[in-house]
This record gives C-alpha cells, sequence and structure tokens, in this order.
C-alpha cells in the first residue's frame, strides 16, 4: 500500500465531482491510499502566476507545506494543480533566491518550505509505478472496439524539463493506458492541440473555438469519445460543447476523464455520476455492456 | 530595492533573454490562440520587446492575456527562449502596472476570499451527496488572506479595481 496527500483542486470537488468518485473508488483497488488534507487552491497556473508570480510560488509553497508536514508525496488529480505544485517544489527545491523570499512570507504564517516530498500526476501514479500489466489485469469488461481520441493536456506535459512526465510533441503513455482497458487510440487532427481553457478568462468565444477544432478532429478520425487526464480540459470539452453550439453545428461527443473509464472497464457501475456528464455518454455505455 | 527599481532590473532581464529572437516565427505557428485570434502573436510580442516597442500590446491592453498557457511557443523555439514565461513575466509586470482584465482580477478576489477558484453552490453539494462523496477539510482562510496580504496581491487588486472603477 502506498500512501499519498490527495491534492484534488477546485475544479473536480465543485463542478465535476463524479470524477472525483471515480478516482476514490479505482486507486485504492491499486494499493494506493489517499489522504484528505486542507489544501486550498493550488493555485492556477495561468490566473494567478500570471499575476503575481510570487504569489503563485508562495500559495503553492504554503500547500506544500501541508503535505510535508505528515511526510507524505502528493498524487494530484487535476493538470494545472500539478504543473503549479511541481513546478514551485522543483525551483523552491533549487532556486535558493526565490525560496528565501517565499519562505520570508510563509514565516508570516509560521511555515516554511523544507523541499522534503515529492509530487505526483494521477496518471503519473498509474502508468509509472502502478504499471500498464496491472491495470489490464484488473479489466474485467473490456473497452473492445471502442475508439477514444486521447488529449493528454498542456499542463501534464509542459514545461518538460521540469515535469518530466511524457513526450511534450509526441505523448504516448495515454494512448497506452486506454489500449490496456481493451480500446483503440485513435491518431487525430490536433491531438497536441490546447484545450483553450486558458483563454476562458479574457475571451470566451476564442477558448471554445479552441476546443471546438479538436472535437472536429476527434469526430473526423470517428472517435467515439474523448479521454483525457485533465479535469479542466474535460470541462472545456464537455460543457464546451453546449457553447460550441452558439457558434457551430452542434455536436455529441461523449467525453471522459480516464478512471471513470477505468472503473467502467473494471465492472465498477458509475451510472449517477455518468448521468451528470453535459453530452451523453449512453451510446458508448451500450458499446461496451453490448 | 524600492519597488520601482525591481520592476526595471525584472524589465531589464526580460529584454536580455529575448536578444536571441531572430523572428522566425515558429512560436506563432504553434500557437493555438493565434489561429483563432490572430491578434494575439507571440511573435509580435517578441518583437515589440526587441525593438523596444512599448506602444502597444505589451503592457497598456488585454491583448497578452489571451495566452493559454500550453508552452507550445517554448518547447518548440529554435533559440530555446521560453516564450511562455516571457508572457507570464509581461503579465506580471503589466499587474504592476494596474493592468488586468477583470475576468483574472475576480478569479484572485474569489481565492483570497475562498480558498478556491470555484463557486461552491447548493446545487454541487447537492450532487456530492448524492455522490456520497466526503466532506472535504476546509483550507485556513486567515494563512491564505495573510500571504495575500504580505506579497502585495491583495494591493494590486485594489489598485486595478480603483483604475477600472
Amino acid at each position: 500500500m502506498s500512501k499519498f496527500a490527495f491534492f484534488i483542486g477546485c475544479t473536480i470537488p465543485y463542478r465535476i465531482p463524479f470524477v472525483e468518485t471515480s478516482i476514490r473508488k479505482t486507486f485504492p483497488e491499486f494499493g494506493i491510499e489517499l489522504m484528505d488534507l486542507p489544501f486550498a487552491c493550488c493555485p492556477d497556473p495561468g490566473g494567478v502566476q500570471g499575476f503575481d508570480s510570487i504569489t503563485w510560488y508562495t500559495l503553492a509553497a504554503r500547500n506544500l507545506c501541508l503535505a510535508e508536514e505528515v511526510n507524505l508525496n502528493i498524487i494530484t488529480a487535476c493538470s494545472g494543480c500539478f504543473e503549479t505544485l511541481k513546478v514551485s517544489n522543483t525551483k523552491l527545491k533549487n532556486d535558493t533566491r526565490l525560496k528565501d523570499k517565499v519562505n520570508e512570507h510563509l514565516a508570516e504564517v509560521d511555515r516554511e518550505f523544507k523541499g522534503t516530498i515529492e509530487v505526483k500526476h494521477f496518471a503519473e501514479v498509474l502508468y509509472d509505478d502502478v504499471g500498464i500489466d496491472k491495470i489490464a489485469a484488473k479489466v474485467q469488461k473490456p473497452l473492445t472496439g471502442v475508439r477514444l481520441a486521447t488529449h493528454t493536456g498542456c499542463h501534464f506535459l509542459k514545461p518538460p524539463e521540469i515535469l518530466q512526465t511524457d513526450n511534450p510533441e509526441s505523448p504516448q503513455k495515454l494512448d497506452e493506458m486506454v489500449e490496456a482497458l481493451g480500446a483503440q487510440a485513435v491518431p487525430y487532427l490536433n491531438k497536441l492541440m490546447c484545450c483553450g481553457a486558458g483563454t476562458r478568462g479574457v475571451d470566451q468565444d476564442t477558448a471554445i473555438a479552441m476546443a471546438h477544432e479538436k472535437i472536429m478532429g476527434a469526430e473526423r478520425a470517428k472517435a467515439d469519445a474523448l479521454v483525457t487526464i485533465c479535469p479542466t480540459c474535460f470541462v472545456q470539452y464537455d460543457v464546451g460543447q453546449r457553447l460550441m453550439a452558439k457558434q457551430f453545428d452542434k455536436t455529441k461527443l461523449p467525453v471522459f476523464v480516464y478512471p471513470e473509464l477505468l472503473g467502467i472497464s473494471m465492472g465498477m457501475d458509475f451510472t449517477t455520476g455518468l448521468k451528470m456528464h453535459t453530452i451523453k455518454v449512453t451510446p458508448i455505455l451500450e458499446k461496451i455492456t453490448g | 530595492m524600492t519597488e520601482s527599481t525591481e520592476l526595471l532590473e525584472k524589465f531589464e532581464e526580460l529584454l536580455e533573454v529575448t536578444k536571441l529572437c531572430y523572428q522566425c516565427g515558429t512560436c506563432a505557428g504553434g500557437c493555438p490562440v493565434f489561429r483563432q485570434y490572430p491578434n494575439f502573436n507571440p511573435r509580435r510580442v517578441m518583437e515589440k520587446l526587441l525593438m523596444k516597442d512599448f506602444s502597444e500590446q505589451i503592457f497598456d491592453d488585454q491583448q497578452i492575456w489571451y495566452c493559454s498557457m500550453c508552452y507550445t511557443c517554448s518547447v518548440r523555439c529554435p533559440q530555446g527562449i521560453d516564450v511562455g514565461h516571457v508572457i507570464t513575466e509581461i503579465k506580471n509586470l503589466a499587474v504592476q502596472m494596474k493592468n488586468a482584465p477583470p475576468g483574472i482580477v475576480a478569479e484572485l478576489e474569489t481565492i483570497m476570499e475562498t480558498g478556491v477558484t470555484a463557486a461552491i453552490s447548493k446545487g454541487i453539494m447537492k450532487r456530492r451527496e448524492q455522490l456520497e462523496l466526503p466532506e472535504l477539510p476546509p483550507p485556513n482562510l486567515d494563512e491564505i488572506q495573510k500571504i495575500f496580504e504580505v506579497t502585495g496581491a491583495e494591493k494590486y487588486i485594489k489598485q486595478i479595481k480603483e483604475e477600472t472603477s
């Protein structure tokens, strides 16, 4: 059993809590224990870092301190949180000038960043620690014949020199992870493209047009669904399709976060949560259960 | 070090990094925002810095905030310039010059007041109940607010709101 401090973020618990269910149900099956701590917003690598980098580092370091206190590595459920916490953790460990400045601020709340823990994304834990073979061994209802467009997303991959997860220009891990469930990862146009969520704060129409390009790429490749490992990308593509219908032709491509598909293929019943998706997922469920 | 010399120092650092740019446009070619919204062009941002031309599109309007922070430009720049980081630095300087879009300021305020970015509605709490999810331990708001105060973020929020009201 390996135990992690569970960094759930803001988007999952307060926008798409059904993703939280899928993580809390599947991870213990692989011997991973998740401990809740009073974490705050990571904070957002786009808005908060753009607003003031030192505030971003200090708020991130405060979260890292909470995990340091209980001596647990962090597992993040969200790619934005992953980028914020791993970049901050790495830079603070290696840049004394930055660390001193952040610790000066943290002293005001009686905390100190020490640099004693590591930060991992849930997909890294699944792929690198659990491994493809053990994932495949848990599959009871293989997703045979299901064509999936995988969207790894930017904040799991970049900046690559710090995050060190997968090839930022040709990510493979998520493809292998869906194939372990028996599905087919299909090549499609704009596979690497950003979901556009980062632009939402200043121009919703542009952000939605960016997400629409991706949906079109997946539809042209005749994908049954799109799967991601980031909740922010999920919201762009799932809830986003309703907004896209105002600018473009209506689409109804089902969207999943990986742990949902993982649980479904392990035979878990996620009916309550799946009904909370904006785009209906029933067509693909019928394909799986026959 | 006074605030203005610190600002100047940051600015010089930025110009130093930019010097390597030879305007090939790889950043713009890979930019997912530029494809949809050509007014945001990372090559032009770099050009403005190279020419020390700060008349538009750098600090005094909202174009720079269109960057979605995907770092495609940083990964692909043949000169190894972390273009995405340069853009983040420009945003930071713009904030110190009292300029940020209302959506971003609102996000910062929400975090300062509640500790999280999302609005915690009754509807969402009901969904959590239906899904039988546990109650989450609440963040320490006193600590969050103190950090906003000591880093100056609270002051920047106030200044920008006064400027735009």
